[in-house]
């Protein structure tokens, strides 16, 4: 369909505004644009406001990906930053949802071995504070699904959506100090933790706990097994709060 | 004539959430972008729209009627069950598109305004209408850059459209004042040349002029004298229309808010921005 290559072929040139008319082309099936949409093509190639618009866009997708970067922002060059989103995020997101390409961003750093082997020099708290920083993103930006009436009232189970992390820092005594303005604390200690992170039904804010290897494990295998989900549950999983499994740390 | 009654209005964000909840009465329709309540968020708001039955602007930003993939139906479908139980107006989306093959602009961009396109958004609007109860609008957005080799001018373009879907218009008056800074042309003769018997709903909004003299729909200013203009022979011509101040960035007292859709209700010659269809007020008029 023509159309459909001629949009696609805009939407090319709008992501990569430095992208020459050519290399657009040679993405196509030969015949599959009109002489018009050609030429056409061809017009938009070189025009500034459509180089504009897709810079700005590009420009928007980078702020908002670093705007959930609370804690580790600091700790990264803005140089590394630029070489980790432009070079290697941007290209392979094309479908990325604005609303949530700051939290595939901080994925990507995580899970990603060109961003492991760019991060390498860097002190090992900073992939900590991503991890941080991503499963916070992670929670702020999930409304928790109804409860599912199968499983106990005030489960946390019952959420549905929730992000464990493991650190070797202590990064909620160093974020709490960022919080209260403490400029002497310049990095979190080493320390190792387990992290829970719940999305709220009260958006954007989110509940951490830490928890316990038993029941990071447990949460961890129910997650990958989400038929399970609704199956009767042992009890003293129920209400972790309550029981005392986990300790709520953060607000 | 019950529907011959002008309403006033502003789009909700989730910076206006708690002045719009605690003073819903003091308008007379409120617009939502559906997007923004999806997967439970803010659903008081919502609960408090259909406690009220205030008339509803529903406003997508994501169906991008333009490209062409396929129809989002689940998408609309989640939006159609969403605003179930809320008076709603108009259902409207942006003459745009903001994807194609998977690959998201991330912003309303402009179409072709060629014949294939023109055949390709009314097929979609058809197909649109087959899943509404309500009336289907588009909006004329503005424009990021022109594509040239057009078969149409743009508002022969959306005239088309109207004609062959039967669809509505909402007319963003801004947007037409901006493209016509920007792309040189009479916005007059523009509106002049548009099928306002279609219009049901009006944006207002205020922008700014970038750095290159590009004139930006951001809706983050006051709106300018010269849309004011517009507005007003809009309104001398049309009725039974919901104007819709939009306000997203750089928010003013609220005072000024009001102010500007009183503005808006006196333009329009209406009584004041609280009227409703259906009200005993208007019974009396």
């Amino acid at each position: 369909m023509s159309i459909d290559a001629f949009q696609k072929s805009l939407a090319t040139l709008v992501r990569f505004p430095e992208l020459s008319f050519d290399s657009v082309l040679a993405g196509l099936e030969p015949g599959s644009l009109t002489d018009q949409e050609r030429y056409s093509l061809s017009l938009l190639s070189r025009d500034p406001l459509v180089r504009k618009f897709g810079n700005k866009m590009q420009f928007l997708r980078q702020r908002e990906a670093q705007s959930v970067m609370r804690l580790s922002l600091e700790h990264l060059p803005q140089e590394l930053l630029n070489i980790l989103y432009l070079e290697h995020f941007e290209p392979s997101r094309l479908s990325s949802d604005p609303l949530w390409v700051g939290v595939e961003f901080l994925n990507f750093l995580i899970n990603y071995p060109v961003c492991r082997d760019l991060l390498i020099d860097s002190p090992p708290y900073v992939i900590d504070l991503i991890k941080y920083d991503h499963a916070k993103a992670y929670a702020t930006r999930h409304v928790p699904v109804e409860s599912d009436s199968a499983l106990p009232e005030n489960s946390l189970l019952n959420y549905g959506k929730f992000v464990i992390v493991s650190l070797g820092s202590d990064v909620p005594t160093y974020d709490r100090a960022k919080w209260n303005g403490d400029v002497g604390v310049k990095h979190p200690l080493p320390k190792d933790l387990t992290m829970l992170f719940l999305p709220s039904h009260n958006s954007p804010f989110y509940r951490t706990f830490q928890i316990d290897e038993e029941v990071a494990s447990f949460l961890a295998t129910q997650r990958e097994n989400p038929s399970a989900w609704n199956r009767a549950l042992p009890s003293h999983y129920a209400g972790m709060v309550k029981i005392g499994l986990c300790k709520e740390t953060v607000d | 004539m019950t529907h011959s009654l002008n309403t006033f209005g502003l789009e909700w964000t989730p910076e206006l959430d708690e002045f719009l909840s605690k003073n819903l009465h003091t308008f007379s329709a409120v617009e939502i972008i559906p997007e923004n309540f999806l997967e439970g968020r803010f659903s008081n708001f919502l609960d408090l729209l259909r406690e009220t039955q205030i008339p509803v602007s529903v406003h997508g930003v994501s169906l991008s009627i333009g490209s062409a993939d396929t129809l989002k139906t689940a998408h609309l479908r989640e939006v159609l069950k969403l605003i179930q139980g809320l008076n709603v107006h108009s259902y409207s989306e942006h003459l745009s598109m903001t994807e194609i093959g998977g690959i998201q602009f991330d912003a309303l961009t402009p179409l072709a305004w060629t014949k294939s396109q023109l055949d390709l958004v009314c097929d979609r609007i058809s197909e649109i209408q087959g899943y509404l109860s309500t009336p289907f609008l588009i909006e004329n957005v503005a424009n990021r850059f022109v594509i040239p080799r057009a078969d149409f001018k743009e508002v022969d373009f959306i005239n088309s459209v109207i004609r062959r879907t039967g669809c509505g218009l909402l007319l963003d008056v801004t947007n037409v004042f901006t493209n016509s800074l920007n792309f040189k042309f009479n916005p007059e003769t523009w509106l002049d040349s548009v099928d306002l018997s279609a219009v049901r709903a009006i944006h207002l909004a205020g922008g700014f002029t970038d750095t290159d003299g590009f004139l930006m729909d951001s809706h983050d200013n006051r709106i300018s004298d010269e849309v004011w203009g517009l507005y007003s022979k809009v309104m001398a011509r049309s009725t039974g229309v919901m104007t819709i101040i939009e306000r997203t960035g750089n928010l003013p007292d609220y005072a000024e808010l009001i102010g500007e859709l009183d503005q808006a209700a006196v333009i329009s010659g209406a009584r004041n921005i609280q009227t409703r269809p259906g009200s005993p007020v208007e019974a009396n008029l």
